[in-house]
């Protein structure tokens, strides 16, 4: 463990580097407007700091680092009410896809992507980040505390619901 | 049809800022230090107001406790006692301040829950201990003062206060605190349902 500030930095310096990304797509997911998802991920990289000369190595590190993120989120969405389920403008229009220049898909196909998430109940919405960094059902069990059973029945159903809300199914 | 597997692929291929990350530590730092100083001037603040009002309170006690009987031992005791409380629930309030946040989700929300739970109990019970206490400290005051006017003049002053003290006490319990009330209980839903919602 870091054992001055010095110390402390460079290993937090490590960490995000390491784990930035990550920690930005979880944010993403999560909180649908960009301005929130930015403010939520530098409360992320605080607590982290807050935390990081408590971490005592007793689970993986990158289970320590999504657990401050899944925890903060929650904490975050609580506090700001108004952040949750924001209302869709008139004017935003999923792309058709079919119609749109090529390089444009990727993109386009994301924002469809981002926005089913934004559906998904807040709950939900951390698992399946959780699912789509390719963690695996063990390390969101550990992650989120639910059994390894439920946790598998819950990624399925999310899992589905992503692809009917992708499909324009309800 | 789409596939999982091409969503995350897609999920995992999109762009993140990266220029904020050497600067990352130097944030959050500044951050760190202007909660610390914080937190530092309000319990420096708050440790001041204890020992003052804690030393007003014994000196008044021990200088003026032969001249007086029964009532002001009682007006003292209760401002002593609340006191006492409001300093146990400042620091309970600071303790909840530090959130820990490298448990498990369903661990994390089962704290918050506990939090706010408490939070609603202080809010409905505590405003009753608060105000009994109040009331015992003006009572024994206002009996004291009063001891040389006539008997009626005393039950004037003590109806005055009662009424004052049952009509703030029932303004801030059912029109004062409903929204803050309501907003705890919708929290705990939300938190309740989200939990439920992972285990």
């Amino acid at each position: 463990m870091p054992e001055n500030n010095r110390d402390q930095q460079g290993y937090f310096n490590e960490l995000v580097k390491a784990n930035h990304a990550s920690i930005y797509r979880i944010c993403r997911a999560y909180l649908y407007d960009i301005s929130y998802a930015d403010d939520l991920y530098q409360e992320i990289l605080f607590q982290i700091w807050k935390s990081i000369q408590n971490f005592k190595g007793k689970s993986k590190v990158s289970t320590w680092i999504y657990r401050i993120a899944v925890n903060t989120a929650i904490g975050f969405n609580s506090k700001n009410k108004r952040h949750d389920y924001l209302p869709i403008p008139d004017a935003f229009q999923i792309p058709d896809i079919e119609q749109i220049p090529e390089k444009m898909e990727q993109e386009a196909k994301l924002e469809k992507l981002r926005f089913c998430i934004s559906q998904l109940a807040a709950q939900d919405r951390i698992i399946i980040s959780l699912v789509l960094e390719q963690k695996s059902y063990k390390e969101i069990a550990e992650i989120t505390g639910a059994s390894l059973t439920n946790t598998g029945v819950r990624i399925n159903r999310i899992k589905e619901r992503l692809l009917n809300l992708m499909e324009n199914k309800k | 049809m789409t596939n999982f597997q091409e969503l995350q692929n897609s999920w995992l291929s999109q762009p993140v800022e990266n220029n904020t990350i050497d600067h990352a530590a130097h944030v959050v730092q500044d951050k760190w230090e202007k909660h610390q100083r914080k937190l530092r001037r309000s319990n420096i603040c708050m440790s001041i107001g204890f020992i003052i009002a804690g030393s007003v309170i014994t000196w008044v006690y021990f200088t003026y406790h032969n001249e007086y009987n029964w009532p002001f031992d009682m007006s003292i005791a209760s401002a002593f006692t609340l006191m006492v409380v409001f300093a146990v629930l400042s620091w309970k309030s600071y303790d909840f301040k530090k959130d820990q946040r490298d448990i498990s989700g369903i661990e994390y929300l089962n704290n918050q829950i506990g939090k706010l739970k408490w939070q609603k109990k202080m809010l409905t019970k505590y405003m009753w201990i608060y105000s009994v206490l109040l009331y015992l400290a003006l009572v024994g005051y206002i009996v004291e003062i009063t001891k040389r006017g006539s008997l009626l003049f005393t039950l004037t002053a003590l109806a005055i206060t009662t009424a004052y003290i049952a009509a703030v006490s029932l303004w801030n319990r059912f029109y004062k605190q409903k929204k803050q009330l309501k907003m705890i209980d919708d929290l705990i839903k939300d938190f309740e349902q989200m939990r439920s919602g992972i285990e």
